[in-house]
């Protein structure tokens, strides 16, 4: 296992960049142009209105104030109220969360079961039949953007074939075409990298050792080489699990999902600070969150660096 | 009398061998009829500049040939009264490793670095006799015993071990399903000089405990000539001389074999000029016609650049591929 300074040292990274990103929210959202307490009184509400809502709402105060007790509310694990929606923020995120991770989770599942066995027959038959299918699925795939793609499947599947429903989260088979979009895009990254990583192991010579010994050919792609071939995988697979978090923004937009990321546009059209802080907030702990795990597990699998 | 040669039983034959690859285009046949008989309980030295075959040969007699490069090869290699190259890959895979077994010379490239020494033994006892957890354990400490590793190396990775540790856990992989024939492809190049001289040890006692075959290659004369009974040199594709060890060394027949024995510097030829053969090993896609050997032997006849000297019998036990068999004239000096 990872040493106990390793584990810290990744551990104290990891708050730096969380504390960072909110921090930069935090300022970002009151240096743009937007008033919170205009949007919520409307465009007719008189100047003294507007003031007593800035002045409820704390938007009145100087910025360095605001920080402060921003700062020590979060460090409190404390987000606020919403201005809109006059609940707590934590529970807005909390009823919207299990839906955004689910599809990602659903989606990285999706991206890894398409992307692991296509890269290894691609590397395996190098030049071969399904190397061309596969590049060819990757190039057009990641050429695509997502929302596209997304609207394509619903016209497919929803409108023409009536297989899936339009839009909603009632049932499982609404999430069939989201999880497949954000599937497709995802594996058409992972599949160019396991592919070459695997060209990669396939022509060192433990791999001629392998075959020498006569250990039969599927052993020997699955057990030795792509063993190894994962340990790039899994530092990008990180990555694109916490776009896939990032991205289902989009796509919860295109399927009319309720998950976290439309609560996030919504709230940044209305200026809801509070829910906007909250929801980077949750947004960049999953992400750390995902690479820190990952980087444990590529340390785990990979023994030279797990000696140290 | 299919499997013996004179008096020797053969467990490995090789008979007529072309392997014929492809680069930048042209066709390059690296192995040009080579016949090679592996005899039972024997060290086989095969000598060789690089270039002349060597690891090729290795590779074909496992029908390990593969790849983009790679265009065909005809001929024979012989086990128990099979034709190696015509089995089919389940078959020659249950021949890889537990019969025919291969030793390299960078066992820290052919280890795999995700695995423990014990997970690679554990592979090919399941793989090859279908032991399982239990009695593989037993096993596996027994092959330490033999290669003479401690059971500490049984947890640990190829990086965390020495380079002679690692060739020992090569050995071991070599030997764990008992194989008859061990192929060793310069085991020992790529270890220090101490180091080296353990692991022939090694592979000397072994030989003895397991009866095994070897099939020793590599260029370094010094070496071959401690460790093997019998000799063939390799050059251009084909054997040029085959004989006992202390016959070849003391009378080699060829030209080529002849400067090569020159070559190795010694401790009376200090402060001389080392001896280099001119010229170099010729490309496998331009293989000089008639003997190879000719455009850099210093007897060289009309004859040598057009006819090719077949491998024949010289006299008892020492074949050689020349028209002037033993006709090149040692220096002055060597003798005294």
């Amino acid at each position: 296992m990872p040493s106990l300074r390793f584990f810290l040292g990744k551990l104290g990274r990891l708050i730096a960049t969380i504390f960072a990103i909110t921090s930069l929210v935090f300022i970002v959202l009151r240096v743009l142009p937007g008033d919170p307490a205009r949007t919520i009184a409307g465009l007719d509400a008189d100047e003294r209105e507007v003031a007593a809502l800035r002045a409820e709402l704390g938007t009145d105060r100087p910025l360095g104030e605001q920080y402060l007790s921003w700062l020590s509310a979060t460090a409190r694990l404390d987000f606020g109220a919403s201005f809109f929606h006059e609940r707590p923020v934590v529970d807005l995120i909390r009823e919207r969360i299990p839906l955004t991770l689910s599809l990602s989770v659903a989606a990285f599942a999706g991206a890894l079961v398409l992307a692991l066995p296509l890269g290894v027959a691609m590397a395996v038959r190098r030049w071969g039949a399904v190397d061309y299918l596969g590049m060819g699925f990757s190039h057009a795939a990641m050429a695509l953007p997502e929302f596209w793609l997304a609207i394509l499947l619903l016209l497919g599947f929803a409108v023409l074939l009536g297989w899936f429903p339009l839009f909603g989260a009632a049932t499982p088979r609404h999430f069939v075409l989201p999880v497949v979009a954000l599937a497709l895009s995802r594996a058409a990254v992972l599949v160019r990298l396991v592919r070459s990583s695997m060209i990669e192991e396939l022509d060192k010579e433990y791999v001629l050792a392998a075959r020498a010994h006569g250990l039969p050919e599927p052993r020997i792609r699955y057990r030795y080489a792509l063993r190894n071939a994962l340990l790039p995988v899994i530092t990008v697979g990180a990555i694109q699990f916490g776009y896939l978090l990032g991205g289902s923004i989009v796509i919860e937009q295109v399927f009319s999902l309720p998950g976290l990321g439309r609560l996030l546009l919504s709230a940044i059209y209305r200026r809801d600070f509070p829910v906007v802080q909250g929801g980077v907030i949750v947004t960049a702990v999953v992400f750390s969150g995902v690479n820190f795990i990952a980087d444990l597990l590529y340390s785990a699998a990979n023994p030279k660096i797990r000696m140290r | 009398m299919q499997g013996r040669t004179g008096d020797h039983a053969c467990v490995l034959q090789v008979r007529d061998l072309h392997v014929t690859f492809k680069a930048d285009g042209e066709s390059a046949e690296a192995l040009r009829g080579m016949n090679l008989d592996l005899r039972q309980g024997e060290i086989h030295g095969l000598v060789g500049e690089s270039g002349a075959g060597k690891s090729v040969l290795l590779h074909t007699l496992l029908n390990l040939n593969r790849g983009a490069s790679f265009v065909r090869t005809t001929g024979r290699v012989l086990y128990e009264e099979r034709n190696l190259l015509e089995l089919f890959e389940p078959e020659i895979r249950r021949i890889r490793g537990a019969e025919i077994a291969i030793v390299f010379q960078e066992p820290a490239k052919h280890l795999n670095p995700g695995l423990t020494i014990e997970e690679h033994i554990r592979d090919l006892l399941r793989y090859h006799l279908g032991v399982t957890r239990r009695p593989a354990g037993a096993r596996t400490a027994e092959l330490l015993e033999l290669v003479e590793l401690p059971l500490r190396v049984l947890r640990q990775y190829a990086f965390e071990l020495s380079g002679g540790m690692q060739q020992r856990a090569m050995i071991a992989l070599a030997i764990a399903c008992n194989p008859r024939v061990l192929l060793a492809d310069e085991p020992t190049t790529a270890l220090d000089v101490t180091v080296q001289r353990q692991i022939l040890e090694l592979l000397l006692r072994l030989r003895a405990e397991l009866g095994l075959s070897v099939l020793f290659v590599s260029h370094d004369l010094a070496v071959v000539r401690e460790v093997a009974d019998r000799v063939s040199v390799l050059y251009g594709g084909k054997l040029i001389e085959n004989a006992e060890n202390s016959a070849l060394f003391d009378r080699a027949l060829h030209p080529y074999t002849e400067l090569l024995l020159r070559s190795v510097p010694s401790a009376a030829m200090r402060g001389r000029a080392l001896n280099v053969i001119p010229g170099t090993v010729p490309d496998a896609t331009a293989v000089p016609p008639g003997c190879a050997f000719h455009p850099r032997c210093p007897i060289a006849a009309e004859r040598c650049a057009i006819e090719l000297p077949e491998l024949r019998a010289h006299h008892e036990d020492h074949s050689v591929a020349c028209f002037f068999p033993g006709q090149l004239v040692e220096p002055a000096g060597r003798q005294g």
